[in-house]
């Protein structure tokens, strides 16, 4: 069999988050800060596997297990700064596929208009 | 839901708080609270004479923070990074009515073995207040804007390290109704 079935595999969840700083961060710094609070934390023993899913415009996703999902919310929380200056993590949500993730915290204000009453 | 911070927050962005406290700074905006910074019993007596609204007393050493519980002026102890409470505090703490704040800004001060060693501590602590049903609040504690963070990851941190949310809540609701509604006198005693 080549790959493993729906059933057997790792059930994963997404989360949305947001970076708020004064100036726009790299991605590649936020996988690193974020891979470095997780294993200030936990250690390289309970630390879990993420993937930095995709990060634009201060908003990005992450992918992690759905067992060790609070470690990363609590690694996430606990970031301070992003190659120096100051920032404020916020968790938009947490979804199970990454087309509901993007739709329901990403892209939710991308059109959004307030004449339409949005 | 209220929140415990250190400077005048002009509410920017929204953290998911009802009111905010400012302890250390003058606000018009917010809640203004009294700080109390002591090293003795005797200076926090003293400096309590002096002393009006919402008190909260700042001390690092174990007897002048159980000494403040047992003040009738004194509304919460605050949390800071050091600060140092034993096992009769807690348990004096629900029989007086003083909160006690556990805050994410004394967490996200630490260096790097001290966060780890303070998380262990948490556990602790939460393991106590959940046994005395003491009274405690969850808050940020920041300093500035970027030592904050939304309510809901905030519960969500504490409630990792054995932190009872909805107690943590209904001391915040309680809290509120006592600094906002002009009406609530005790639990169950209201006027009419």
């Amino acid at each position: 069999m080549k790959f493993l079935p729906p059933s057997l595999r790792k059930r994963k969840r997404y989360i949305a988050f947001e970076i708020i700083s004064a100036q726009p961060v790299e991605p590649e710094k936020v996988k690193e800060v974020l891979n470095a609070s997780l294993l200030k934390l936990f250690g390289e023993l309970e630390s879990p596997e993420i993937r930095l899913i995709e990060f634009r415009d201060g908003k990005g996703m992450v992918m992690c297990s759905h067992d060790e999902l609070n470690k990363v919310k609590i690694a996430l929380t606990l970031i301070k700064k992003i190659n120096g200056q100051d920032v404020i993590p916020v968790i938009l949500g947490v979804a199970g596929t990454i087309k509901s993730c993007r739709r329901k915290y990403l892209e939710v204000l991308k059109d959004a208009n307030s004449t339409d009453g949005i | 839901m209220i929140d415990f911070i250190r400077f005048d927050y002009s509410r920017e962005f929204d953290f998911g708080f009802k009111e905010y406290v400012v302890f250390g700074e003058t606000t018009s905006r917010n809640v203004q609270g009294c700080v109390i910074r002591a090293e003795s019993p005797k200076e926090v007596r003293m400096k309590l004479r002096n002393a009006n609204g919402f008190v909260g007393v700042i001390s690092d050493r174990i007897e002048v923070n159980r000494y403040a519980v047992m003040r009738k002026k004194v509304d919460a102890i605050l949390d800071f990074p050091g600060r140092r409470l034993d096992y009769t505090t807690f348990k004096l703490a629900n029989e007086k009515d003083v909160i006690i704040e556990l805050s994410l800004h004394s967490l996200l001060s630490a260096e790097r073995g001290r966060m780890v060693k303070l998380a262990h501590e948490l556990r602790t602590v939460f393991k106590v207040i959940n046994k005395f049903d003491t009274p405690f609040i969850l808050t940020s504690g920041a300093d500035n804007l970027y030592s904050m963070r939304p309510r809901k990851q905030i519960c969500e941190l504490f409630s990792y390290f054995g932190a009872d949310v909805r107690r943590a809540e209904y001391w915040a609701e309680r809290l509120h109704k006592k600094l906002f509604d002009e009406n609530h006198i005790m639990d169950g005693v209201e006027l009419v």
